[in-house]
């Protein structure tokens, strides 16, 4: 698959939001104390994962087994030669939302978001140390209102906003709210969707103060196909309004999209990159 | 109904699908090389659905289903039968696991009855007064499938609402007296669900036979406030053993029958006697005995066949040791009903 997209002119290697088995598994296998768990859906799609058990207090597995066969597994994709890896993980409040809390070991959901965030952080971490970006995969941002400023600062300002830009904070199924937009630190990369983006011209303005956008433009949850054209002219508009946009990307995960839907997408987007670059 | 229809009380019966014999898989793949002719496949379709059907009997169901033998997915199968769909190919649903989500490229053109001989080889074979027939419902079959056409996800679902209304009928007025709608859909966008129950209530508009909807794997609480509406549907059929049966709550006040998930479709563990009785009388703190029917949590197709039998003798075996617990008190019928 990484081959293939190597060949239509991708610079980016990564999973392509694509997950070894969901999003939460294998990943959880370097955590301690968790088991999986039953089907859920997630989120809003026709997809589903499995739910994970917390047992006792989670903390990061020393010998972080996951960790170390993907970073052998992009060893060898780095003989395919793109400029640039990227791995996706789940984030911290995406995944507590998902986890049952069995034993009843924390008094607060709160408790658990900031306890995955301290051992997704050095996991990211790691992969940067590595040269691998990090896309941390943060739907329940969509959907959440019970954040508080308190929480968002220990998480995102005191654990991931150190690791800066190469740390993809990626939103999908919606937009973030105005208030959640103004807790997140402004030194990630903030991945958004732009079909959601046009409805709420606060949201617009808000995102000018961000240093780097991922912009969602290609729909990965419709096989109809944009028009070209009207993608180029969002992003000029976009860029003119002010916001820094350092990648275009679908705007949630591909595994949504039949093959060969998702490949005449990915060089529809390589297209739009190139007329925006001349 | 003049006639009622008497049922053991907990009548036990299948989600649908349940695993195809190896031969007929066989015999599947030799017809898509064109090794096989059509007549060859539908004999082995019909051999299928005879043996899985009497298999079911055996394990001691109530009320069986012809295994979805002649399917090979829910939403393909019918978006195949029907004008205005194309597929483009397989997508991710779970895990390793993929569909074949269709796209709708055009109007939706309802052709020629669907499941009705299904329906007719099914009642021919099975020995039981009442049987079962599935339909993927209007709601997720739209949700399931890419819209390219419809300028609403509503407007789309509506027409398929309507056409399905022609196919129970169909199934009706040849003696069907139970068709259950699937929805695994459902719950999936929370600000949908009201206009989409709705719609699925209205697919069973004027029709003669009892009507179930089935839901899993989602939240079901986003469907109680709206239960008090249906004027067509009489059972909610949900999973429950999957979420190891918390959730149980909602059956306080139900105003509908419940078909009662006690078996894990995804796990090959195969749930005890005493296990399944345990879970229906957790469901009777919160239910009446005559509003439960049981059965598995989704349909088997995803276990191996033998599993799925020792599963199925299990769920009747837990079953049958709640019934002798009933008898005691002098329960051991219900009336099977098609409105509530
Ligand atoms: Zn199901």
């Amino acid at each position: 698959m990484l081959k293939k997209l190597k060949d239509i002119g991708l610079d980016v290697g990564s999973d392509l939001m694509y997950f070894d088995d969901d999003i939460f598994y294998p990943f959880i296998t370097d955590i301690q104390n968790v088991e999986r768990g039953w089907l859920v859906r997630y989120y809003d799609n026709n997809y589903f994962v499995r739910n994970i058990v917390i047992k006792s207090k989670i903390s990061l597995k020393t010998t972080r087994p996951w960790f170390t066969e993907k970073i052998g597994v992009y060893q060898k994709l780095s003989d395919l030669g793109f400029s640039e890896y990227i791995v996706a993980l789940p984030g911290p409040l995406t995944i507590a939302n998902y986890s049952i809390d069995e034993a009843r070991v924390y008094v607060s959901k709160s408790q658990i978001m900031i306890d995955y965030a301290r051992i997704i952080a050095e996991i990211a971490e790691s992969y940067i140390n590595n040269g691998i970006r990090v896309e941390l995969h943060e739907p329940e941002l969509c959907f959440t209102s019970q954040l508080t400023n308190e929480l968002i600062r220990q998480i995102y300002v005191d654990l991931f906003s150190p690791l800066g830009e190469k740390v993809h904070l990626v939103t999908y199924f919606g937009v973030p709210n105005l208030e959640i937009l103004n807790l997140l630190p402004r030194d990630l990369t903030l991945g958004i969707e732009a079909i959601s983006l046009e409805k709420s011209r606060e949201i617009f303005d808000k995102l000018k103060d961000f240093s780097s956008i991922r912009l969602g433009i290609v729909d990965s949850r419709n096989t109809k196909m944009e028009k070209i054209d009207d993608l180029i002219s969002l992003v000029f508009k976009l860029e003119d309004k002010g916001i820094h946009i350092k990648y275009l990307s679908f705007n949630s995960m591909t595994e949504f999209l039949p093959e060969v839907i998702a490949y005449k997408k990915v060089k529809l987007l390589k297209r739009v990159v190139e007329a925006i670059k001349h | 109904m003049s006639n009622e229809i008497v049922l053991p009380i907990l009548p036990t019966s299948v989600i649908g699908s349940y695993p195809k014999p190896w031969w007929l898989r066989k015999v599947k793949r030799l017809w898509e090389m064109g090794k096989a002719d059509d007549d060859d496949l539908m004999e082995a379709e019909n051999d299928a659905v005879t043996a899985v059907v009497r298999e079911q009997e055996l394990a001691g169901i109530d009320i069986p289903s012809d295994g979805e033998q002649r399917r090979e997915e829910m939403v393909e199968y019918f978006a195949e039968r029907l004008g205005g769909f194309k597929f483009y190919g397989p997508v991710r649903v779970w895990g390793n696991n993929y569909f074949n989500k269709p796209a709708v490229v055009d109007k939706i053109v309802y052709k020629e009855p669907i499941t009705l001989s299904e329906y007719l080889f099914l009642r021919k074979v099975s020995t039981r007064r009442i049987v079962k027939v599935t339909i993927t419902g209007p709601y997720t079959i739209a949700d399931w499938s890419f819209n390219e056409y419809y300028s609403t996800k509503e407007e789309l679902v509506k027409e398929l609402s309507s056409i399905i209304n022609k196919e129970l009928k169909m199934l009706a007025d040849n003696g069907a007296l139970f068709v259950q709608i699937d929805e695994p859909a459902l719950t999936t966008h929370p600000d949908e669900v009201e206009w989409a129950l709705e719609l699925i209530d209205r697919t069973a508009d004027n029709i003669n036979a009892k009507i179930g909807l089935h839901v899993c794997y989602s939240n079901y609480r986003l469907l109680m406030p709206h239960l008090d509406n249906l004027r067509n549907i009489s059972q909610l059929l949900l999973e429950f053993a999957n979420r190891r049966f918390t959730d149980l709550d909602i059956l306080k006040d139900f105003p509908l029958e419940i078909g009662l998930g006690v078996i894990d479709v995804h796990s090959k563990r195969i749930e005890s006697p005493e296990e399944v009785s345990q879970a229906i009388k957790k469901a009777l703190n919160y239910i009446d005995a005559d509003r439960i029917y049981i059965n598995p949590d989704c349909g088997l197709k995803l276990m191996p066949r033998e599993v799925a039998r020792l599963k199925m003798e299990n769920m009747v075996k837990g079953t049958m040791i709640v019934r002798e617990e009933l008898k005691k008190r002098g329960r051991e019928v219900t009336i099977f009903r098609t409105r509530m």
